[in-house]
């Protein structure tokens, strides 16, 4: 029944109000909304009750709090004068809530995200001691997969030399679960110790035994909670589950949460290990290990270097030149969005800054106001410390409503970031959590300390005799506005260094959205099969997909149909390299042959995704089985292997084909693989028919836009067969936009924060133009009255807002080098000190500058000599 | 906070509310009680706040009758005046009339 309350205001309340009143005051809340407000008044006008309740409860929760806390009455005298003082003026109480809750709002937002990627430690036993192992070839590539048999000697070696406690191997593969409503389900196969050496328990059942692992073994599987609970109704282990057609018993429950090596897993099954279990060179296998408590991760590698040298003697054919690297596995999980992630915190830390800024230069500015009241209290006896007291607490109750605009906007940040899809390791762990909120607390009472310092230090400075024999005298202004002009001067600088680092990404995604993909990504619709391992021989994987392509082709609008895999930009999952000899020429020594990119295709498939034919033809469907063995090459391919030659015709041998040659019939353009700012490959495309793969993607050419095609698709294909679950049903477009998902996040967020700090700042020189203008309106009417033009006024007043600006960009000048080196590995193809960015940032911040010098100008130019004449 | 000091509006309001309802009143039966009998929205925070410096001077008590929960099952804290309250009460209507006696105002009411 409470589902309905509104949750942020509950959240709200609950978190004012003191533990011990907590569960009394909600809970009578809730009752009367349930039963008595929303049936009468309906859903929206109850909202709206229950809003006004938490609101008009806030000040007595604070009150509740404070009963309790038992705080010094003179603090809560304090607080109550600065409640009445923000209320007394509230334009700059709303102005200053409003700016310190965008800037904490943002680090709330970013720091949620940054926590729960970065700092939170991994939900594993002592996660600092397991580390990520790699096969490094010896062409350089330092992270590849292990094999087998690879792996099992590392493990038994680096457990008898005390390199490794235990040691782990997974590799994921989707599959079909037969049980219920057929569904493609991700399976990750993983050896006997996977759990142990992760430190994790099931929560029912048990873990797997080196007994599951023995071929022949009866078929387990532990099952994700998730899964279990929402597809599978919380069985009681043992349960017998089918999967892929095989029978299986689930024999444990994985920890709720638990999400290695990927959140999409539903299962894990154990890997048979079985001594002679494929060739050395057939690497698939991820590795994990656990260190013993004392080795350190140099001593743990250079012993693991060690056994790869032993092996690669051993077994010269497949070992020769093979070795090791091991990284902490948190590093190699958040190695890649570190960076990016921590320029984000650095950018929102900025605009916090700036905003600080902001609000100490209003509350100074009130300061000259208050000045009065500030000697009077001196006078009569006040001493600096309370005058001081008074300021932080004034500014820390800013900074303390502040942070509560901020949860808001952090709510519905975190709301629209869930929605777009980035992928970010551990990104479902992301919440306003205790610890964030714990945090976004230190960060406003920083703020609150920091915005009111220099105001404090000011009102405790108070001269009470010059204050009261003329409060209006100019000379205590001079110093506040000093102040005040530093503070802008500073806000420049940081706006300038994060202008710039905004521009330089802006500018790298620019160019990277223009990097040509090698296909046509309009009008395609994909969508995504994988032919269960035993409800389809291989034998029958082509004639499926001939028949789904034969029913794809006779929808409406359709103008081309194939299939492939893996597809361009589809990174590194599913990809095959290989080995690669030209017929005619000599062998290449072993570990020294050239390796392409190997990719199968169907007839009508370059055309419908839009890779040009550059020579010869595509495949066609006579190039089946019965037929000659051909192949097609990109551009890359014929570059690299025949420059100056002529390709077709020419026969090739591909490593694990057992010398079968393949006659090269057509040349297409390159692609590119892992992403658009790798460079392309060379590939070869073999036709499916002559060599079918089980997980193919279907590729539509619609003339029509390709989203309406989805439902069809989907239908045809089950049509053919409907115990074949088709997933991942997706848009040319969508495909290409969700490989920069990441990048385009950062660019737009950093670009958000940069036009923050520059709104920030423009309001912050506005307010020091304005308040300079104002009191030197007499020095404007004298000027203006000795014969001045207005042009002149105006003039002087913008340059002296652009001399701030000028004196800001100069000082910012070596934060925006530092920051622009630290976005090196982040820019593509933009050089980190990229003149023209420098040159176009700093005149956007004079831009600025002019901006908000020009309306103080024009009320110095309205200043009348009559009037500043009569008030000497 | 020392007993027998004056009584603030809302703290009037409420302890007249806990009389009325005789026996009923816990926090959000309360609330309802003076909003519908004064036609003021009082957010519920002010009324449990209300009640504890009530407490705090000797003026409410807690009685328990049993069998009565709240939606989570949990005994519910209803409130009683204490003698002290009912003084306090007397004083404060007491005060009023006498600052009221022979008082005729432009738009007076008693």
């Amino acid at each position: 029944m409470s589902a309905r309350v509104p949750r942020l205001a509950r959240f709200l309340l609950a978190l004012l109000i003191p533990p011990d009143e907590r569960r009394a005051i909600l809970s009578d809340l809730d009752e009367e909304y349930v039963r008595h407000i929303r049936p009468v008044r309906g859903v929206l006008r109850a909202r709206a009750w229950y809003w006004r309740q938490v609101i008009g409860s806030i000040p007595h929760a604070i009150e509740m709090r404070r009963r309790r806390s038992g705080l010094s009455d003179r603090l809560s005298l304090d607080v109550v004068l600065a409640l009445r003082s923000l209320r007394r003026r509230p334009a700059t109480t709303a102005a200053a809530v409003l700016t310190l809750g965008l800037g904490i709002g943002a680090n709330t937002a970013i720091y949620s995200v940054v926590d729960a990627v970065l700092f939170r430690p991994l939900p594993f036993g002592e996660p600092d001691r397991l580390v990520r192992i790699w096969s490094a070839n010896p062409r350089g590539i330092q992270r590849n997969a292990m094999s087998p048999p690879d792996f099992f000697d590392m493990r038994d070696g680096g457990i008898a030399s005390g390199a490794l406690t235990s040691a782990a191997a997974y590799t994921m593969s989707d599959a079909t679960l037969r049980t219920g409503e057929p569904a493609r389900v991700v399976v990750a196969t993983v050896s006997s110790s996977f759990f142990e050496t992760l430190g994790v328990h099931p929560s029912t059942g048990r873990v797997f035994q080196q007994a599951d692992a023995r071929s022949g073994a009866p078929a387990v599987a532990i099952v994700a909670d998730q899964f279990w609970r929402s597809r599978l109704g919380a069985r009681a282990v043992p349960f017998e589950v089918s999967v892929s057609g095989a029978a299986a018993m689930v024999v444990g429950v994985a920890p709720r949460g638990f999400a290695f090596p990927s959140p999409e897993v539903s299962f894990w099954t154990p890997l048979v290990e079985d001594a002679s279990s494929g060739p050395r060179s057939a690497h698939y296998l991820d590795v994990i290990g656990r260190m013993p408590d004392a080795v350190t991760i140099s001593a743990s590698t250079a012993a693991l270097q060690g056994i790869a040298a032993q092996l690669a003697v051993a077994h010269p054919e497949s070992n020769r030149g093979w070795g090791i690297t091991a990284v902490p596995l948190e590093q190699s999980l958040t190695g890649e969005v570190r960076r990016p992630l921590l320029l984000l915190l650095g950018a929102v830390a900025c605009v916090l800054l700036i905003a600080c800024a902001n609000v100490a230069g209003l509350l100074l500015a009130n300061g000259e106001k208050r000045s009065r009241e500030f000697a009077l209290r001196t006078a009569i006896g006040a001493a600096p410390s309370r005058l001081i007291a008074t300021q932080l607490v004034e500014s820390v109750l800013l900074a303390v409503f502040g942070a509560g605009v901020a949860v808001l906007l952090a709510y519905v940040g975190l709301g629209l970031l869930a929605r777009t899809d980035i992928p970010l390791p551990r990104s479902e762990t992301i919440a306003l959590e205790t610890r964030v909120l714990a945090v976004t607390a230190a960060i406003a009472l920083l703020t609150g300390l920091l915005a009111g310092l220099a105001p404090a230090l000011r009102a405790s400075r108070a001269n009470p005799e010059e204050a009261l024999k003329n409060a209006r005298s100019a000379g205590a202004g001079v110093a506040a506005r000093r102040g005040r002009t530093m503070l802008v001067v500073m806000q420049i600088a940081v706006t300038f260094a994060l202008t710039i680092s905004a521009a330089l990404l802006l500018k790298s995604y620019s160019k990277l959205t223009r990097v040509d993909p090698g296909f046509d990504a309009d009008h395609v619709l994909l969508a995504q099969v994988s032919l269960a391992v035993t409800a389809y021989e291989p034998d029958r994987w082509a004639a499926y997909v001939s028949r789904a392509l034969e029913e794809l082709r006779t929808l409406p609008t359709v103008t081309s149909v194939g299939a492939a895999s893996p597809l361009p930009l589809s990174g590194r999952e599913g990809l095959m390299r290989f080995g690669v000899r030209i017929e005619g020429r000599p062998a290449p020594a072993e570990g020294q042959s050239d390796r392409t990119y190997l990719r199968w295709a169907t007839a009508g498939y370059f055309a419908a995704i839009g890779i040009p034919v550059v020579s010869g033809r595509p495949f066609e469907d006579r190039d089946d089985g019965r037929a000659a063995a051909v192949a097609v090459v990109d551009r890359t391919f014929v570059e690299r292997f025949f420059p100056g030659e002529e390709a077709l015709g020419r026969k090739i041998v591909r490593s694990n084909e057992r010398g079968r040659a393949r006659t090269i019939i057509g040349v297409v353009g390159p692609v590119r693989q892992t992403g658009l700012d790798a460079v392309a490959d060379p590939h070869v495309y073999i036709p499916h028919a002559q060599n079918p793969s089980a997980a193919m993607t279907f590729v539509v050419r619609s003339s029509a836009a390709p989203q309406g095609l989805a439902p069809l698709v989907r239908e045809r294909l089950r049509a053919v067969d409907p115990s074949q679950p088709v997933y991942n049903i997706r848009t040319g477009r969508e495909m290409i936009a969700g490989t920069i998902a990441g990048r385009s996040l950062n660019t737009v967020l950093v670009g958000v924060f940069a036009d923050l700090a520059g709104l920030l700042t423009l309001v912050g020189l506005y307010g020091l133009m304005a308040s300079w203008v104002a009191e030197s309106k007499k020095e404007f009417g004298v000027r203006l009255a000795l014969g001045a033009r207005p042009r002149d006024v105006l003039t002087m007043v913008v340059g002296r807002g652009l001399r701030v600006t000028a004196v800001g960009i100069a000082l910012g000048l070596p934060l925006a080098i530092a920051a622009s080196g630290g976005l090196r590995s982040l820019l593509f193809e933009v050089p980190e000190r990229d003149t023209s960015t420098y040159v176009m940032a700093c005149a956007a911040l004079l831009f600025v500058g002019a901006a908000a010098s020009y309306l103080p100008a024009r009320q110095a130019t309205a200043a009348s000599p009559v009037d500043s004449l009569r008030g000497e | 906070m020392a007993r027998g000091e004056y009584l603030g509006e809302l703290e009037q309001i409420v302890l007249l509310a806990i009389a009325r309802l005789e026996g009923d009143a816990y926090g959000m039966s309360i609330r309802r009680e003076i909003e519908s009998r004064t036609g003021r929205s009082v957010a519920i925070g002010a009324v449990y706040s209300t009640l504890e410096r009530l407490q705090d001077k000797g003026f409410t008590e807690i009685v328990r009758p049993r069998g009565n929960v709240d939606r989570d099952g949990r005994a519910r804290k209803f409130f009683a005046i204490t003698r002290a309250g009912v003084g306090a009460l007397d004083d404060a209507a007491a005060m009023q009339t006498r600052m009221w006696a022979g008082l005729r105002l432009r738009k007076g009411k008693s």
